[in-house]
């Protein structure tokens, strides 16, 4: 079983990898510690602009307080682990190629995309992020007035998992412009603009917006589909639509960064 | 010389002002929401007007160079400004001054052309003149405050090896001290009283509250005069930090 084998290999430097990232991050220990802090006080941000919106009005766009939380919630935990396994490596990406060091990625005996998006490991956003997210989700459930069944579960988890993969080939896509134009610092600012939306409930969105963010740019299936799940509101047909953009985006980003790779020249020979 | 080094990085410029404008459209996503619903606060074209001025106010006022400063405190380049003739703040006027004539290209022209096509979508207050001879001086005056506060984290960077991480939580409490995600005018009266204590209310908020007439002319003046005088607070501070920094300075590494 050639896959199983490779899978298992896999397997086996990522662990080395993380165990190397965590050993590294507790000798920076005061910045770990700041790390969580401040992902503590980006939460305290927004739950304080919820609670105000919420002291003027009822709902916004047809969302109650518990449920507009759930969605920072959910946009906590499922930021928390793409910045935990792969966001910070593949934005790191175009300084690296821009260095020359991206020659060593090459010339290792693991897959370049993988060791590129799952180089380090980042625990204090596990902690911080997906550890506050979590607490908020709990919080955002106790104050709902229904309870969400083991169907709703299960589907969001589901979607959460599809819009993972949908970030991460969002993330690999504008990455691979890197190999094209050389030069790319402004895949951090780009970064920002994906997941800024992702906070706040859709459905705000003047309709033009809203449409591309879901389908031009399918940014509505990280967070707010699986939060409408959760919350009931979900649409039978979101569910398989979810499933065709994780693979389609999956496929073409695997289809910019081959054809990237194969355009690289080396920074410094 | 500066002018064709940010000429060069076009499209990270761009980025840059989108990326700065993401959080402003979100909030005003929401709040316009809230103001559809609920009539005692903040009217839609208010709210609107006072996010799309939130945007241009902020690529007018924002500043990074203390990002700049605190790293190469920390790893000595600064030493390369350190033995040039004139005093390297310098460096960061020129360059932030650059910077957001180039970021204002395409915002600025858009402002006019929207401020002037649909007149009625806004605020009926900014086409008030006294309140623009207010608000362009106050506008000045947060320019200033924002670089000359971002100046004293950059210098932070003297004492502690943390100084990139408190930027960050600099950056993300400004957020709601500044007026970024709630305008000030809809905040719960005691959290409004407390933050306008702090520096960074007169960086954002208080230039849109002066054109948007939120501010009499009376108010509007002293607010003016807060800002001057937390300017020259703030300047104080960064000379003191700037000369003290240097005493005890030793350049890693050489």
């Amino acid at each position: 079983m050639p896959f199983l084998a490779n899978s298992r290999y896999l397997w086996r430097v990522w662990r080395a990898n993380t165990r190397a990232s965590l050993i590294r991050e507790m000798e920076f220990r005061s910045n770990f510690f700041l790390g969580i802090l401040r992902q503590g006080l980006w939460l305290a941000a927004f739950i304080f602009m919820i609670e105000t919106i919420f002291s003027h009005t009822q709902s916004i766009a047809g969302w109650q307080k518990p449920e507009a939380l759930i969605i920072l919630a959910l946009s906590r935990i499922v930021e928390g682990i793409m910045d935990t396994f792969f966001t910070h490596n593949i934005a790191d990406l175009p300084s690296i190629v821009q260095k020359g060091s991206f020659d060593f990625y090459l010339t290792k005996p693991s897959p370049v995309l993988f060791y590129t998006s799952f180089k380090q490991f980042y625990l204090h956003s596990t902690i911080g992020q997906i550890g506050g997210g979590l607490a908020t989700f709990l919080y955002a459930l106790s104050q709902l007035n229904y309870q969400p069944n083991l169907n709703a579960w299960l589907i969001m988890i589901l979607l959460v998992m599809t819009g993972l993969i949908i970030f991460y080939s969002l993330l690999i896509l504008l990455a691979s412009l890197v190999f094209y134009i050389e030069r790319l610092e402004a895949l951090w600012s780009f970064l920002q603009l994906i997941t800024e939306p992702l906070t706040v409930p859709f459905d705000v969105f003047p309709t033009t917006p809203r449409l591309a963010l879901t389908y031009a740019l399918p940014l509505a299936f990280i967070v707010f589909v699986p939060a409408q799940a959760i919350t009931g509101r979900l649409q039978l047909w979101q569910l398989p639509t979810a499933i065709a953009l994780a693979a389609i985006f999956l496929i073409l980003a695997n289809l910019a960064w081959r054809a990237g790779l194969r355009r690289y020249s080396s920074a410094s020979s | 010389m500066e002018w064709g080094r940010v000429l060069e990085y076009r499209i990270d410029v761009i980025a840059w002002s989108l990326a700065a404008a993401s959080i402003p459209l979100v909030s005003l996503a929401l709040w316009y929401n809230v103001s559809l619903q609920n009539p005692t606060g903040l009217s839609p074209q208010e709210t609107l007007t006072y996010f799309l001025l939130v945007i241009f106010i902020k690529i007018i006022t924002d500043a990074w160079n203390g990002f700049f400063t605190a790293w190469e405190i920390l790893n000595g380049d600064i030493v390369k400004y350190l033995i040039r003739p004139f005093p390297m703040i310098w460096n960061d006027i020129i360059n932030n001054t650059v910077e957001k004539c180039i970021k204002l290209l395409i915002p600025l022209p858009l402002f006019i052309f929207f401020l002037f096509s649909f007149p009625h979508t806004f605020s009926p207050q900014i086409f008030i003149p006294s309140h623009w001879l207010l608000f362009i001086p106050s506008l000045l005056l947060a320019l200033i405050l924002s670089f000359t506060l971002e100046t004293c984290f950059g210098f932070l960077a003297f004492w502690l090896e943390e100084a990139q991480q408190i930027r960050s939580f600099k950056n993300i409490f400004e957020l709601v001290a500044s007026g970024v995600l709630i305008p000030f005018i809809l905040m719960p009266p005691t959290v409004r009283t407390a933050l306008s204590f702090l520096p960074f209310r007169y960086i954002v908020s208080v230039p849109a509250e002066i054109l948007l007439g939120q501010a009499s002319f009376n108010q509007s003046i002293q607010l003016l005069l807060y800002q001057t005088v937390w300017i020259f607070l703030i300047i104080m501070l960064a000379y003191t930090l700037w000369q003290k920094g240097l005493q005890r300075y030793a350049v890693p590494g050489q």
